[in-house]
């Protein structure tokens, strides 16, 4: 940006070292870092699980947690209609349902939000309800002890 | 950043740090159930702020509470879907028609949303997320329609039926 003045009637250019306002942002892969709510664990797991923005901008999630319906074998009833629900400062701010049949495989939610500088993030995955619980949400492992929700993708584009 | 000049032998400033903008800010307005101001689908809202905004809506139905449990009643929920629109706030009106009889929009009426519930007939809940943009000066409508295309605004029978689940506003600021 140009900063001018007006000296005898003509402006003159009296920029110096100002730098021009554009905007500007990277992505990063946050993908191994990042892991739903899930409401079974103690607080400590959880508040783990509430990510901040401490980047100095604003920033745009884009977060695709699924469940794999074969490898934790799961039926198809109990997977079809779930959802996925992203919270900024624990209001909710964007939703993405399975709108899958009862055929579905593997289910992915993906999810899209922006998050304030300094707000606190997260997502939780529900099963078919409404309205959304804790007691209802996909919560802990199989029978193999992984978990039935998984980070699929998890990226995050910093605003500069 | 600041900026300065200099008159005579000193240094004035012109503009302080917050004059030169650095960065992009934004903070959510939230309007949904049980907030002061609530928002609502077939309705049309400007975005009269000094800022670009972005909406994240949800607005579905909650089938056998709004509708029953019914073969008619699955049917009708299964594949509905949502559409935006917005025009300049100076042609808003053409937003409470936006579609003509192919249903295309109208000249001057910009689709920004368009999300298909594809769920088979046994959905519960039918949930729709549009997100798009506003800019300043202009207005915008959330509309839903059944899978026959009719308007669900239109709907004698279940006239309560679309709700609003959570809606959101993204304000944009530069500092």
């Amino acid at each position: 940006m140009s900063v001018h003045i007006r000296q005898n009637g003509s402006w003159n250019n009296i920029t110096f070292d100002i730098t021009p306002f554009a905007v500007g942002g990277t992505w990063s892969d946050e993908t191994s870092n990042r892991l739903y709510r899930d409401t079974s664990k103690s607080d400590i797991e959880q508040a783990k699980r509430i990510y901040t923005n401490n980047s100095g901008d604003i920033m745009l999630i884009r977060a695709v947690p699924g469940i794999d319906r074969i490898a934790r074998n799961l039926g198809a009833g109990q997977v079809s209609g779930s959802c996925a629900i992203a919270y900024v400062d624990d209001l909710e701010v964007a939703r993405f349902r399975d709108n899958g049949t009862n055929s579905s495989e593997k289910i992915r939610f993906e999810l899209q939000f922006f998050v304030p500088n300094y707000s606190e993030y997260y997502v939780k995955v529900f099963k078919e309800t409404h309205p959304p619980s804790d007691s209802t949400s996909w919560q802990g492992n199989d029978s193999n002890g992984d978990p039935f929700v998984e980070t699929l993708e998890w990226y995050e584009f910093k605003f500069q | 950043m600041s900026v300065k000049i200099r008159e005579g032998n000193t240094w004035k400033l012109i503009a302080n740090d917050s004059a030169v903008p650095s960065n992009v800010v934004g903070s959510y307005v939230h309007y949904g159930p049980g907030e002061s101001t609530e928002r609502v689908y077939n309705t049309v809202y400007a975005n009269n702020t000094n800022r670009l905004i972005q909406v994240s809506a949800t607005i579905g139905i909650d089938r056998d509470s709004s509708l029953g449990s019914g073969t008619a009643q699955k049917t009708l929920v299964a594949g509905s879907y949502t559409r935006a629109f917005m025009t300049p706030s100076s042609t808003s009106n053409l937003l409470s028609n936006p579609l003509d009889s192919n249903l295309n929009t109208v000249s001057g009426v910009i689709e920004v949303a368009n999300i298909r519930d594809n769920g088979n007939a046994n959905t519960l809940y039918l949930f729709l997320n549009p997100q798009f943009f506003v800019p300043i000066n202009f207005s915008y409508i959330i509309k839903m329609y059944d899978s026959d295309d009719n308007d669900w605004s239109n709907n004698t029978t279940y006239p309560n039926a679309i709700e609003t689940f959570v809606w959101s506003e993204f304000r944009f600021a530069v500092q």
